[in-house]
């Protein structure tokens, strides 16, 4: 899968009497804090979720999917490495390795690993399968980094879209369902 | 299915990796990590570490990882038992959210614990990816569950 969230169509029921939602509350687990979640302009980190359990996310502007990875990626990198998760190792054979067993430390079965096409690509130049785990090749990613993930991208989180060019996303494990070997 | 002594030990496995972690950051001689190692900043906003002991710099930016190594009055903010009752406070007290973000890996064994005695979602259960819509009267606002498959999926994870 080229995607770096599962796509999940929204319920018909929500559109259907009312339109697009400015928000909308997603119930959730206080284990697996915090959440990454779209907001009317960008994406905003969730360190708690409200008293009742639910986290609330936003529609926003995302026109193409691509960018908005791109926007993910690099706030779950940012953090990553302010948190000291040990989800971002460095660009290498070595750091795609760490990266793989970051997510594979979870008992996740199987993983797949997502990156620029071969000519961009500066980590994993030229090859369709490293570490075991298929490459997938995207022209949304940038070729200074390769990205573990679940084949099962439900447990890493979702964008959700509402006509073309407005989407909802919630991102449940970023801290957990992401490894990034980065140059 | 890993039964709960399983569950049990990789919680004590990953707790004393986590602290082993925060006890060799910690203790490391560094100038940041010295207690008479202190931040100034001047009039114009530039920040710079000091020795408050010898008056000297001593900054990671300023050959100051060097200095520490080598500093015979070196003495770390905390000693290691003072590290490890913070860390074991934090455990015990923490939300569960906080503990979930500085620790990804360690809240969501403790979560299964504290569940241990519910009954196990089923994830072949075609209503869990039933989306459930709560109608509210202001009309920004939709509940929408999400589909369960994550959160079955951690459990039966751990439970495998």
């Amino acid at each position: 899968m080229n995607d770096l969230l599962q796509q999940l169509e929204p319920d018909p029921r929500i559109t259907k009497s009312r339109g697009v939602p400015l928000m909308v509350e997603f119930p959730v687990n206080t284990a697996t804090a915090p959440y990454l979640v779209s907001t009317s302009h960008g994406l905003l980190w969730v360190r708690e979720p409200l008293a009742n359990q639910v986290v609330r996310a936003a529609v926003r502007h995302i026109k193409d999917d691509g960018p908005f990875f791109r926007e993910v990626l690099d706030e779950i990198i940012g953090m990553g490495q302010e948190a000291k998760w040990g989800n971002v190792s460095e660009g290498t054979h070595k750091g795609v390795n760490q990266a793989i067993e970051y997510v594979r430390s979870y008992d996740l079965p199987d993983i797949e690993l997502i990156s620029a096409v071969k000519e961009l690509d500066q980590v994993l130049p030229g090859l369709d399968e490293f570490g075991g785990c298929p490459i997938h090749r995207v022209d949304w990613m940038l070729g200074d980094m390769v990205v573990a993930v679940p084949a099962d991208r439900s447990y890493v989180g979702f964008l959700s879209r509402f006509g073309s060019s407005r989407a909802i996303s919630v991102i449940h494990n970023p801290s957990r369902g992401l490894g990034v070997a980065k140059k | 299915m890993k039964n709960e002594g399983a569950i049990k030990y990789k919680l004590k496995q990953v707790r004393t990796r986590h602290l082993h972690k925060l006890l060799d950051v910690s203790l490391r001689k560094r100038p940041h990590n010295c207690i008479f190692n202190e931040r100034r900043v001047s009039q114009d906003g530039a920040e710079i570490h000091i020795c408050l002991k010898d008056l000297t710099i001593c900054d990671v930016r300023f050959e100051g990882v060097d200095k520490a190594k080598g500093c015979p009055i070196f003495s770390p903010i905390k000693d290691k038992t003072a590290l490890k009752d913070d860390f074991r406070e934090f455990v015990e007290t923490a939300s569960r959210a906080e503990i979930a973000f500085r620790y990804p890996d360690m809240a969501p064994l403790m979560w299964v614990l504290d569940n241990e005695d519910e009954e196990v979602v089923r994830s072949d259960d075609p209503f869990l990816d039933e989306p459930d819509v709560v109608e509210e009267p202001a009309c920004i606002s939709v509940v929408y569950t999400v589909p369960a498959r994550w959160w079955s999926f951690l459990f039966k994870w751990f439970r495998k």
